[in-house]
């Protein structure tokens, strides 16, 4: 006959390695590991699509060789306008070096609210006011699930070059963190 | 080892399900930031009678919903609505003045609204309400944050019941604790 003792670390193994297993993410991430394409792997990028502001439809597949950074925002999320400027500065430091910024705006009215906002030249970098210059897609609950789920806004996902999700990041980032990571991950 | 595998495998099941419906937990998670409740301050009310309608909202620590009066046009105020039954009319809406706040994430103050506020209608009973017990459905929208993320704006449902009388009915002052202040 089994002990209670016995029994109750079945159990807690069982559970560890479940967790383990499923792989749960929720929390703010920081200092996560980071991609060295190494055969451990992370959570591979999900498959997910968007419409741009044009109604072009945009695969996230199709950064593929590149380092993305997935950026969930809103309109009306004053976090998130808040690091906007560092994340134009993101794009035009790595732009041209394999990375890119993915602005995926959840805002219910879609292009209408959008739209506008992206256009208007409104952040300082550098000390002039600039509009937001990297692409913009429309996200919706269906994009967020596939993420996951989005807890909060801003949420971001860092993913490497071959297609992995090395950091995520829930609240504001973390300019300088985020920045050594994508110099790691150009490198 | 059996027993062990059959465990393991029915709480991978259920972790599984659980992160699904974890996707659903933002709009879900905005919703539990704000406990709303409606009051009348006339029982019954005689038809031809204007009485009011507050709808007190606690929010809970360490977050915050944007003021009536936003500074930004592409914030979300907060809102009471109402869905005014035959025989009823809004006549007057009053918010609270929103308290100025700096937050970490911005460089310039929000009007926001933290702990409690409540909002304030006076609603006309026509001469012809229908008599009887009645409810008025209402509707407050709010926009949530904290100091690290947002929540997704949302609209939730409540109402307030009360009992139309005929004109000249006598009626009792309730609730004077939010109507009398």
């Amino acid at each position: 006959m089994r002990s209670r003792k016995s029994r109750w670390l079945t159990f807690a193994l069982a559970l560890s390695l479940t967790w383990i297993a499923v792989g749960c993410d929720h929390g703010i991430s920081t200092g996560s590991t980071t991609d060295s394409g190494g055969p451990a792997g992370l959570a591979p990028e999900p498959s997910v699509s968007f419409q741009n502001l044009d109604g072009q439809t945009v695969n996230l597949a199709e950064y593929r060789g590149k380092v993305v950074l997935v950026n969930f925002w809103a309109t009306w999320c004053e976090p998130c306008k808040a690091e906007i400027p560092e994340l134009i500065q993101f794009q035009k430091e790595y732009g041209n070096k394999g990375f890119t910024v993915l602005g995926v705006a959840m805002d219910q009215e879609g292009k209408s609210v959008v739209a506008p906002f992206v256009a208007k030249p409104q952040f300082d970098v550098d000390g002039q006011k600039v509009s937001m210059d990297y692409p913009i897609v429309l996200g919706t609950q269906q994009t967020a699930t596939k993420f996951g789920g989005i807890i909060g806004l801003p949420t971001s996902y860092v993913i490497s070059k071959n297609g992995k999700v090395v950091q995520k990041v829930i609240g504001m980032i973390d300019p300088q963190g985020i920045n050594q990571l994508i110099r790691k991950l150009l490198s | 080892m059996k027993r062990f595998w059959i465990m393991a495998g029915a709480m991978a099941a259920v972790l599984a399900l659980a992160q699904a419906a974890g996707a659903q937990m933002s709009q879900g998670m905005a919703r539990t930031v704000v406990a709303a409740r409606g009051y009348v301050s006339l029982e019954p009310v005689p038809r031809g009678r204007t009485f009011e309608v507050a709808v007190i909202a606690r929010i809970k620590p360490l977050f915050h919903i944007n003021a009536h009066k936003v500074l930004d046009e592409f914030l979300i105020p907060t809102e009471v609505n109402a869905k005014t039954p035959a025989g009823f009319r809004i006549t007057s809406t009053e918010y609270p003045a929103g308290e100025l706040k700096q937050f970490s994430f911005s460089p310039k103050k929000l009007a926001v609204y933290t702990g409690q506020m409540i909002v304030k209608m006076k609603v006309e009973a026509g001469r012809n309400a229908p008599l009887g017990a009645r409810e008025l459905p209402l509707s407050l929208r709010y926009q949530a944050c904290n100091n690290t993320y947002c929540l997704s704006p949302v609209t939730v449902p409540l109402s307030v019941h009360l009992t139309v009388a005929r004109a000249g009915s006598a009626a009792k002052a309730v609730h004077p604790e939010i109507f009398h202040r």
